[in-house]
């Protein structure tokens, strides 16, 4: 037994043969690098630059989904990841609706995380109040958001919303 | 006759229509001096004639300046006219005086009135003034933390990167079983086949209880240099991140933004999340932390998350400056109705004359210091702020050379909050 320097564990791979989906929305370029490569081997990973693709990917793949991580402040998009959020679940008014959001598939179960690097800017509560289930703040802790996308699951089987 | 008598001008002017002859003007206007009267007028609207003398006489002073008062006497003949004009006059001085004096009261209170005015309008401009200022503190407030959200997105963004990609290469190096200490964090890797029994110890910490429960994967593998650089990014990239975490938060609670989940908090739950931050760290520096065993009955009121960071930054700064080889405590003493938190180190201590420096923002003792041991600078300012925050206090013992005793007493239920300023603070 040697001692070795320490680093950070590794999170419990999961099974490769059938991988959960999940829609990122995230205009920064560089993030959605990081994500494909710290999600991708252990998800599907569905990657939206902005509301509109979001939108496109939703009505594809919607039912499908395990969890949506969405940025908050989008750049090139109408809707930033709040309202994007409420068009989810079914809450923005229909005249915020832009025509491209225009009869998702609903999403009322699937956790939807956010991802934010405005630390302080948004408070959790008022985040969750639009339907979002957790806020992550960037840089990303890629054990952290693992564990928050399982517990957000566990509390959407015993608590529906 | 009225307006001929008001238009002219001299002490005495008229009786009876004629010109009064001169040694009773002179007189009269002795009288009307003593009687501090400035003008007079005495006349009579029936004049009357030889036989039968006139009506009453009309007496009409005018006295001072400003106040004036008309007094009506009846004067039968001339021969009375003189004695009967000499207690109208003092009357009238008398009633003069008194209106004089009204006058003056009136004036005072007119002028009390247009004070108090003037003084409101200054009070209320003051206040306006000040309302505009408190709009503009706010205003700039406002500003302040706009641009530090907007600060902390231009950092956290590249550290997203930098942090995680490297951290992602290393997960494709080939990773051997290890073992971690519970206690200090250290890790060991494992020969093949090695199994770590539960009553070995720590070779680091020398723990025994713990050792062997938590099992490990711990990255290794050629090329060694790749990973080790891999990993030194990884590290400073984190260390970074720290120091943007700190003055962002240093700033927040400056600015009053900063507000606490309270809760009943388990202290055995608190020195776990410490020990996980700062064992690697003691380990690292071959330095024995020495942490207290809680049972779950001992309790705080307050922020799970903010406690953590309260003792991690001042077990951080005790093995930061501490002896390799040294030791740093935490011990937990309870006092009637709080709690206390003793962190002890055996490292470089602070001068009597730096000890109260030392919890302002940006000061390590000099400014040698931070560059020799790193760190923002804003860990102890923090800590106050956090430790204030629950309405604790902290302070030290310590003399250079001899080792650093940093106390943080909290109450164990704090109580009414005095008024928290700034909008609440989210979580980042």
């Amino acid at each position: 037994m040697k001692p070795i320097a320490p680093t950070g564990a590794r999170p419990p791979a999961r099974d490769l043969g059938r991988r959960d989906l999940v829609l990122y929305v995230e205009d920064e370029q560089s993030n959605r690098q990081v994500a494909q490569m710290r999600l991708g081997r252990d998800y599907e990973l569905l990657l939206a630059s902005t509301d509109r693709e979001a939108c496109d990917l939703v009505r594809a793949r919607g039912s499908e989904l395990y969890a949506v991580l969405m940025d908050i402040e989008l750049k090139n998009s109408r809707l930033n990841g709040i309202e994007l959020t409420k068009l989810l679940r079914g809450r923005l008014s229909l005249d915020q609706v832009p025509d491209f959001g225009r009869d998702l598939p609903p999403l009322p179960l699937v956790p939807i995380l956010f991802v934010s690097a405005y630390g302080g800017r948004y408070r959790e509560e008022e985040l969750l109040s639009v339907g979002g289930n957790k806020l992550i703040s960037k840089p990303v802790n890629f054990v952290e958001l693992n564990n928050a996308m399982t517990l957000c699951h566990l509390n959407r089987l015993r608590r529906p919303r | 006759l009225l307006t001929a008598l008001a238009a002219s001008s001299g002490p005495l002017v008229a009786a009876r229509g004629e010109p009064v002859a001169p040694p009773l003007a002179a007189e009269l206007a002795e009288l009307g001096a003593a009687a501090r009267l400035d003008r007079f007028f005495v006349f009579s609207l029936d004049q009357g004639t030889r036989e039968r003398p006139g009506g009453p006489a009309v007496v009409m002073l005018i006295g001072g300046t400003e106040a004036r008062a008309r007094y009506h006497a009846a004067v039968g003949r001339d021969s009375e006219l003189l004695p009967m004009l000499s207690i109208l006059l003092t009357q009238a001085a008398a009633a003069l005086r008194n209106a004089q004096l009204y006058q003056e009261l009136l004036d005072e209170r007119n002028s009390l009135d247009d004070k108090v005015k003037a003084r409101t309008g200054e009070l209320s401009q003051a206040n306006q003034d000040l309302t505009v200022a408190l709009l503009k503190t706010r205003e700039s407030e406002r500003v302040k933390m706009e641009f530090l959200a907007n600060v902390s997105h231009e950092l956290r963004t590249p550290l997203n990167s930098i942090i995680n990609l490297p951290d992602g290469l290393l997960l494709d190096f080939p990773r051997v079983p290890a073992v971690t200490c519970a206690c200090c964090q250290a890790s060991f890797a494992l020969e093949p086949g090695e199994v770590v029994a539960g009553t070995d110890s720590c070779p680091t910490c020398g723990a025994v209880a713990g050792f062997a429960a938590v099992e490990t994967v711990v990255y290794q593998g050629e090329p060694a240099q790749t990973r080790q650089y891999l990993e030194t990014v990884v590290r400073c990239g984190r260390h970074l991140l720290s120091v943007v975490n700190d003055i962002l938060d240093a700033s927040r609670l400056e600015a009053g933004r900063v507000e606490l989940h309270e809760e009943r908090v388990e202290l055995a739950t608190v020195v776990d999340d410490v020990s996980r931050a700062v064992g690697a760290l003691a380990a690292q520096r071959g330095l024995q932390l020495v942490l207290p065993t809680l049972d779950a009955s001992q309790t705080l009121f307050g922020d799970r998350v903010r406690l953590a960071q309260i003792l991690i930054n001042l077990l951080g700064n005790a093995i930061k400056f501490s002896h390799p080889g040294g030791r740093v405590t935490l011990q937990v003493e309870c006092p009637e109705d709080a709690v206390r938190f003793v962190i002890a180190d055996q490292g470089i201590g602070i001068a009597v004359a730096d000890q109260e420096r030392i919890f302002e923002s940006f000061r390590q003792v000099d400014g040698g210091h931070t560059r020799r041991f790193g760190g923002s600078g804003l860990g102890l300012a923090i800590t106050r702020q956090l430790v204030l925050l629950h309405q604790g206090r902290v302070w030290l013992r310590s003399q250079l050379g001899e080792g650093s005793t940093f106390f943080v007493e909290l109450p164990r239920r704090p109580g009414p909050r005095t008024a928290v300023s700034g909008a609440p603070g989210g979580s980042s």
